[in-house]
């Protein structure tokens, strides 16, 4: 790397390739097979797989620009700095904003998925006990804040480790129940139309189960300590894209193949623990249950300290103000940010719907993600000195302008109470602008 | 080796910051014929963004990491000082001592002066790389130097002074070390750790090859964190280095 710093103190980079394909699967893998099946195959039926591959399709149309920006500026901070670089200040700070809220969103939701498989774990272990969902998450969130701001143990090792055992259980379980599906096994099959409710659900259900694809971009906010980027970040944000995509469809596939749609939809959030019992008894059950709760665990997690790190560009920037980025001495973590975040969390986790939730977190990064690719189009027409991108985006200008295009499309297959959420969420964002940070100009991209 | 009298060799200490650990004024003194590249390092969990860290507590932490250089400077030492914010220090030492192409990493521990050098070793491979160590470490010309050779296996007394010892000794010399101030021990024991323990307990200072155990592995505390926590002395490790080495002699070879 050619960079010996002008200033002589420096940041080691840490992250290899697993670590940063664990984050970006970690992120992802929590919602798309524990919380969403059910809800999925309940509005789209077995054509819920398409909804998930439209969903996979996007989010490589906007890894690739992605890619090539983030080894151009191999730096923390992801969407927000490509977008306030190459678009402006006003753009920038909304994706910014519109980025640590959509992560708050997303990790409620998460915390929200964990409460019904706690929830889950109390009924089958049958205790008759009346823990509200709600609860449980709201309690969760709590604690998870709390450790985020004492913590001071790498969970990065744990993380792995989670990811590593749910691929493992996953890869199981998929593979058994593939077989099962196809009827390998001679199992009489639930025949099932394929789009029982037709086709329009499949985009409204694309919008919905988005959120399971909201990892990837995460990776790029620690570019800044990832080693040997120009190999790494291309690599890891596709190839998490590509595997959490596969098991989403696969999921559906046996999901729907061995249950059917309509019991899916009954079963809810926790409808995997059910086709697990399908799978293997309940053997089956426990595993998936436990699957659940590390899944959405380390999902809400990963989604916390995204979502601090990620008001630390701005306050770099001046666009927040500079008490949020303060580190506490003790625990030397960014405690402002980390409470905001987490008390924000928390109220959301009160409201409580878990579709809205999701769309809106998914609608906010889907704002970002266009203007990702919008970014790249802006660089490539008048690159700026010092871009000098090491992975360049194949299918140049397709592949952005279709990234834009699904991206900013999405948005109206969703329902009008998140669209309402999100796009007053954008404009306040836009008026944060207007009133507190009108007069800071950012440097340019050459650091 | 490239030593010329300009160069000496090189030790890499490490400085926990912003609370660094204290450095006792014995242990300055004693690695003060050294370049001593002191490296400065801040923790940062992962919650928080190094960059973010290094905005708050940079000034800070490059205050103490001066006050500490300047200590090494007044005894004599030549200084080069690295401050890293980092999330995993013990990637961050194994990349510093590899960029500045340090001989030895220093572990340290209570010292009052430099009159014997514990220097254990296991076979004849990397005394190469200690001998010029050993000999500018004691350039005042005072200090004993042991060398102990654990036997292993049904080796014999003879044949360890004849393959280990005796050609040991002659690299010694020949790096500048007085051939009166060497003293040639081997011992059979069960566990070489133990008899390492047992006879740094007479000396002042310990010197250990890398070949095995790796700075890595002493940082970490795998096998001779037996060593680290029992022995009473510092403990320096002279790096293997193979790599570094062969790309400056091809280097100075064209």
């Amino acid at each position: 790397m050619p960079e010996p710093p002008a200033n002589q103190d420096e940041l080691e980079r840490t992250l290899g390739l697993v670590p940063a394909l664990a984050i970006g699967t970690g992120t992802m893998v929590g919602a798309g097979i524990f919380v969403f099946p059910g809800l999925a195959a309940g509005r789209a039926g077995p054509a819920a797989m398409l909804s998930f591959a439209i969903g996979a399709v996007i989010a490589l149309l906007v890894a690739l620009p992605t890619s090539e920006l983030a080894t151009a500026m191999p730096e923390s901070g992801g969407g927000y700095f490509f977008v306030s670089r190459a678009l402006g200040t006003l753009l920038g700070c909304m994706v910014g904003i519109g980025q640590w809220l959509g992560l708050i969103f997303a990790s409620a939701f998460y915390l929200i998925g964990f409460g019904h498989y706690l929830s889950d774990l109390v009924r089958e272990l049958g205790i008759n006990l009346p823990l509200p969902v709600v609860g449980l998450a709201f309690g969760m969130g709590i604690l998870l804040t709390g450790v985020s701001v004492t913590g001071t143990e790498n969970t990065g090792d744990l993380q792995n480790w989670i990811v590593g055992s749910l691929l493992a259980i996953l890869a199981g379980f998929l593979g058994h129940g593939g077989l099962d599906a196809l009827g390998i096994f001679g199992r009489s099959q639930t025949p099932e139309a394929f789009f029982p409710y037709g086709t329009m659900p499949v985009f409204t259900t694309a919008a919905l189960v988005f959120t399971s694809y909201l990892g990837f971009v995460q990776i790029a906010t620690v570019a800044g300590e990832i080693k040997a980027p120009s190999r790494n970040l291309p690599r890891s944000m596709i190839g998490s894209v590509l595997l959490v995509g596969t098991l989403y469809v696969l999921t559906i596939f046996i999901s729907t193949s061995l249950l059917g749609s309509e019991p899916l939809a009954e079963m809810g959030e926790t409808a995997a623990v059910n086709v697990g019992r399908s799978i293997a008894g309940t053997f089956g059950a426990a595993a998936l249950l436990g699957g659940g709760l590390l899944a959405t665990l380390s999902s809400a997690n990963a989604s916390i300290l995204s979502a601090s790190r990620s008001i630390y560009a701005l306050s770099r920037d001046d666009l927040v103000p500079s008490q949020v980025e303060r580190i506490n001495r003790r625990y030397r973590t960014p405690h402002v940010a980390l409470l905001l975040t987490g008390g924000i969390i928390v109220a959301l986790i009160l409201f409580g719907r878990v579709e809205v939730l999701a769309e809106v977190a998914s609608l906010l990064h889907l704002f970002m993600y266009g203007l990702i690719c919008v970014a790249l189009l802006v660089l490539r027409q008048s690159p700026p000195d010092g871009y000098q991108p090491t992975f360049r985006c194949p299918g140049h200008p397709v592949v952005p302008v279709l990234g834009a295009l699904t991206s900013f499309g999405l948005v109206a297959f969703m329902n009008l109470l998140s669209i309402a959420i999100g796009g007053g969420i954008l404009l306040a964002t836009a008026g944060w602008y207007l009133f507190y940070a009108r007069a800071v100009t950012i440097s340019e991209i050459s650091s | 080796m490239m030593d010329s009298p300009s160069a000496p060799s090189s030790i890499l200490v490490d400085l926990e910051l912003p609370e660094p650990a204290p450095l006792p004024s014995a242990l300055v003194r004693v690695l003060s014929s050294l370049r001593v590249v002191l490296l400065g390092w801040f923790s940062v969990p992962e919650q928080t963004s190094p960059a973010q860290a290094r905005g708050q507590f940079g000034a800070e932490a490059e205050d103490m990491l001066d006050a500490a250089a300047r200590r090494f400077e007044e005894a004599g030492a030549e200084v080069t000082t690295r401050l890293v914010f980092t999330g995993d220090e013990l990637d961050t030492i194994s990349r510093v001592s590899v960029e500045e192409s340090c001989d030895a990493v220093l572990i340290p521990g209570p010292v009052e002066q430099l009159r014997r050098v514990l220097v254990p070793l296991r076979g004849i491979q990397n005394v190469r790389e200690i001998a010029p160590f050993v000999a500018d470490l004691c350039q005042d010309g005072t200090a004993r130097v042991t060398l102990l050779h654990v036997l292993e296996g049904d080796e014999t007394t003879a044949a360890s002074r004849e393959d280990v010892l005796e050609p040991a000794a002659e690299m010694m010399r020949s790096a500048g070390i007085k051939a009166g101030l060497l003293e040639l021990n081997s011992v059979a024991a069960d566990s070489p750790a133990d008899a390492i323990v047992e006879w740094a307990g007479e000396h002042d200072l310990a010197v250990l090859g890398e070949t095995e155990p790796s700075v890595r592995e002493v940082l970490f505390g795998t096998m001779p964190e037996q060593i680290v926590e029992a022995v009473n002395v510092p403990i320096i490790v002279v790096r293997h280095g193979e790599e570094a080495e062969i790309a400056e002699r091809t280097t100075q070879a064209d």
